[in-house]
């Protein structure tokens, strides 16, 4: 798995045995799985809401119902897996009040794209690791459901008929998507670079 | 995507991905050997995939605050699934796998407490009452065992010569356990019946002298946060 890298631990067991061990309430298991999970749930959140408060508050609630209900946990598909649906469902629950709050009928992912953060502006995205950045600004210019398929495919890695049980849509459709999400962010990766070179 | 535009022949994606098994891995080297077109689609995602990983690698993390709260509640509830407590049916969320999905396809991990786990609809007063007739009957039914032996000799039937008193009495809800037995065992009374549709009681006084009783009844009645009533019952 790819992202373990940034935030890799010394403890050899693997992310299923740790929830295992969270599950006959082991803290100190927990503590090692949350510092594997807690950037890569934020930023999977983030893939839909850009408000970092209230991604924060998602954090918080996954990780703590990751710890309640560990002992659940059946193994019938990966942890991060299982991480990542009860992200996604308390991430959308967020949307959803926070549409609803805002008297926005009808809310879906695919509708609602994300929650803007207001305080977002391009100076703060200006100054995001200067590296990365032109990856970044193709990457936001994708919708919701695209930077999704890729962060999953290719940022966590998970096999497809993981993807495709996490999104409950067909392994077909999750190719697809991933095909069309590569197709865009090549196409805005290109404009950008047009961009920069006039 | 393929360089081209079109989908590859192969799975380039999960190939570079590590996601796929053994003897698909292989069947994708062998065929990304003989075609070009492919061979090319291979670079292209790998520099894609590279690229992709170290941007959002870079991507800012969650405050502290969110490791403190995580912790905190955590530490104010840390025994929920071992106390017996049903812990989140979190492995329930929506097409995970062998796990189906909720209404409308949203993760069914609905947090409901269990049926023994709900309050009681009954109010605490009815409760505490329940409580001190379980404990009066209890404690009538060990009375025979504890009691020192009589001499045949003293015995007195029960209900013969003696007068019982019967009061109604309706206990203010906010009466504890403790305060209703010390009432009961003031006026030297049991809970014989109850609670009646308005929450009444009926006591039984045995062979009490009634001088005793009224003073008793009048002593019950000035403890109003225990006893909302007591009147002479038939």
């Amino acid at each position: 798995m790819a992202m373990n890298r940034a935030v890799e631990t010394s403890d050899p067991r693997t992310d299923a045995e740790l929830l295992a061990a969270s599950g006959a309430r082991s803290e100190a298991a927990f503590r090692v799985l949350y510092d594997r999970f807690e950037r890569r749930v934020f930023r999977y959140v983030s893939t839909f809401i850009r408000q970092p408060a209230l991604a924060e508050e998602v954090v918080i609630d996954t990780m703590t119902a990751v710890w309640h209900g560990a002992a659940g946990f059946g193994g019938t598909s990966r942890a991060s897996t299982w991480i990542f649906g009860i992200a996604r469902h308390k991430a959308l629950d967020a949307v959803r009040k926070s549409a609803s709050a805002n008297r926005t009928a009808g809310v879906s992912l695919d509708a609602i794209e994300e929650i803007e953060d207001e305080a977002a502006t391009p100076a703060a995205d200006a100054e995001r690791v200067s590296g990365s950045r032109e990856m970044q600004r193709a990457l936001a210019q994708l919708s919701a459901d695209h930077r999704e398929i890729l962060r999953l495919a290719f940022y966590e890695e998970l096999p497809y008929d993981d993807i495709a049980a996490l999104l409950a849509i067909p392994q077909n459709t999750v190719k697809t998507r991933v095909f069309y999400a590569k197709q865009q962010l090549k196409r805005e990766l290109a404009r950008l670079g047009a961009e920069a070179s006039t | 995507m393929s360089v081209s535009g079109r989908q590859p022949h192969v799975a380039i994606d999960e190939y570079v991905t590590g996601a796929l098994p053994p003897d698909e891995q292989r069947a994708v080297e062998a065929h990304i050997f003989e075609c070009d077109e492919c061979r090319a689609e291979l670079e292209a995602t790998r520099r894609l995939h590279a690229r992709l990983q170290a941007a959002l690698d870079d991507e800012p993390g969650p405050s502290e605050r969110v490791r403190r709260d995580v912790f905190a509640q955590i530490a104010a509830r840390p025994q929920a699934s071992s106390a017996g407590v049903p812990a989140p049916d979190v492995a329930n969320v929506a097409g995970a796998p062998g796990a189906p999905g909720g209404r409308d396809g949203e993760p069914t991990n609905v947090v409901r407490p269990s049926r023994w786990s709900r309050a009681p609809s009954l109010p605490r007063w009815a409760q505490l009452a329940a409580v001190v007739l379980i404990v009066v009957q209890a404690a009538l039914l060990i009375r025979p065992l504890t009691e020192p032996a009589v001499p045949p000799d003293q015995v007195v039937p029960r209900g013969v010569g003696q007068a019982a008193l019967h009061l109604r009495v309706v206990f203010n809800p906010a009466a504890t356990d403790a305060q209703i037995r010390d009432v009961l065992r003031t006026l030297g009374a049991r809970v014989v019946d109850g609670p009646s549709a308005s929450g009444a009681y009926r006591l039984e006084l045995q062979g009490a002298d009634p001088k005793a009783v009224a003073a008793a009844i009048a002593a019950a009645r000035a403890q109003q946060d225990v006893l909302q009533s007591v009147d002479a019952a038939p």
